[in-house]
């Protein structure tokens, strides 16, 4: 099956979960909209909007598409409760904990983002939203072998700790994915053990890919230092993967990992190796150990194309540098050379 | 046809008590697992304590066969053999009908609310059923002496 005709699956995989009288309304975008659009918006007053990189294409009356808002029918209150309800699969109860942090995980790996009005319980904590006025539809899309020409860069000694830093939406799930799975096929000569715990669902589905095979033991909807501690206790594994590391628990899982011989290979937001520094989790994963490099991916315009790839000793070295100046952040006097750019496109 | 009308109010009675017990084993079930409502019904509906219950199985049935839930449920119900009333059937439907439709806070008080319905409404039926069962079979009586009379 063809890339794009599997990125076109994945949107109709999407736009299934809403519901028949929501998938007539898309009925008439074209197949090759279909395999670009990233993102279907849904707001309350406004249009059905579909995002493909910066570009935006709205849905008409007919079920066709237009460049602009105008004219074009907007959603009642009453379509954003009906996506939700049918989203949750008719359970909203059973996506409590999801809908607490503000978004659904749903078949394939595609995750709905909920804006609403929040609610919280006696103790001040956030329980659920309630009065949906936008669902944010993302798609998640299969690259299969997108991290195969950069295996030997970010693993040039065999298996060990990795720790992947992008903006929102440059590709780290996607490349986090495969990187798990080309480690569990043998791409650095053995078939390693690895797990994947994976709290929302985003990081073990293949978005279009009805017969996704994933060759790794995954824990799914666990928060992640609960999951690395479970892995790391019973499921024997070489390196544990998981998606946008954190808190301060998920620091000291890596810690624990790591004394127990299991690498972890993680993402964290982060654009920039200053950015990464600034962040308190940044900083404390990279003085953990637990990762030799960290690389740097090159953003939204080219998503899962790595920038760069840094030692994580000459990163907090210069950070150590900056901080005796007393200047915050990374200066760049000490990078490594980064391999071609173009060696490392999928 | 005494005994019948008195068999059928018995049977009802029996109903709405094992609706009753369901309706409390959902809720528990529902607080513990938060499972979603085909896999609560699949968890329940195979107890022998709920053997009675046809519309368990039935609605398990058109959820099978593609049907979604609140609709299946409420077809079954309203379609199952037990001599329930009206409004017997409009109360059980309605309680399972509302299940995945909020948070499980919200969706326990309605459970709770509709148990107490019920067992209010069996409250309401076990005396009227009990003297009624006792008329029936007396006019019951009363009609078959006359028809022998009739004959002799």
């Amino acid at each position: 099956m063809g890339q794009q005709n599997r990125h076109a699956l994945a949107f109709d995989e999407v736009v299934s979960e809403l519901g028949e009288t929501f998938q007539k309304r898309f009925f008439a975008v074209p197949g090759p909209v279909k395999e670009s659009v990233r993102e279907i918006r849904l707001r309350e007053g406004a249009p059905i909007k579909l995002t493909m990189g910066s570009d935006a294409r709205y849905i008409t009356g007919s079920g066709g598409l237009a460049n602009s808002p105008a004219g074009c029918p907007p959603l009642a209150r009453s379509d954003l409760e009906t996506a939700l309800y049918l989203i949750c699969d008719r359970a909203i109860h059973t996506h409590q904990r999801e809908l607490a942090e503000g978004y659904v995980s749903l078949r394939g790996g595609h995750r709905a983002g909920i804006a609403g009005t929040a609610v919280y319980d006696g103790q001040g904590i956030l329980k659920s939203f309630r009065n949906v006025t936008s669902i944010v539809l993302r798609i998640a899309r299969d690259f299969t072998g997108v991290s195969r020409s950069s295996l030997p860069l970010l693993f040039p000694d065999g298996l060990s700790g990795l720790l992947l830093a992008g903006a929102p939406g440059s590709g780290k799930t996607t490349l986090l994915r495969d990187i798990a799975i080309q480690l569990s096929s043998g791409a650095l000569g053995s078939h390693l053990n690895l797990v994947l715990v994976d709290e929302r669902g985003e990081l073990s589905a293949r978005g279009g890919v009805s017969d996704a095979f994933c060759p790794c033991d995954v824990i799914r909807g666990c928060k992640k230092g609960d999951g690395i501690l479970s892995a790391v206790r019973s499921l024997s594994p070489d390196a544990v993967v998981c998606d946008e590391i954190g808190s301060r628990a998920d620091v000291d899982a890596v810690r624990w990992a790591l004394g127990c011989g299991v690498s972890v290979i993680t993402s964290i937001h982060a654009s920039s190796p200053g950015e990464l520094l600034s962040r308190p989790a940044g900083r404390l994963l990279l003085e953990t150990g637990a990762f030799p490099r960290a690389a740097f991916l090159a953003g939204v315009g080219a998503p899962s194309v790595i920038k760069e790839v840094t030692g994580s000793d000459v990163l907090l070295e210069s950070a150590r540098r900056c901080s005796d100046r007393g200047e915050l952040g990374w200066d760049g006097s000490c990078r490594l050379p980064s391999a071609d750019p173009a060696a490392l496109r999928a | 046809m005494g005994l019948v009308v008195s068999h059928r109010l018995t049977q009802r009675l029996c109903a709405l008590e094992t609706a009753l017990r369901f309706f409390r084993a959902l809720r528990q079930e529902l607080s513990y697992s938060m499972a979603p409502p085909p896999e609560l019904l699949r968890a329940l509906a195979a107890r022998p304590e709920y053997a009675g219950a046809d519309y368990l199985g039935s609605a398990l049935e058109r959820i099978k066969h593609g049907e979604a839930f609140p609709e299946a449920w409420r077809a079954a119900v309203e379609d199952t053999a037990l001599p329930l009333t009206g409004e017997d059937r409009m109360l059980i439907a309605r309680a399972g009908e509302r299940l995945g439709t909020s948070d499980l806070e919200s969706q326990l008080s309605c459970l709770s609310h509709d148990i107490e319905q019920i067992g209010l409404t069996l409250d309401e039926a076990r005396p009227r059923q009990q003297e009624r069962a006792k008329l029936a079979r007396t006019l019951g009586g009363l009609c078959g002496a006359f028809f022998v009379i009739l004959i002799i």
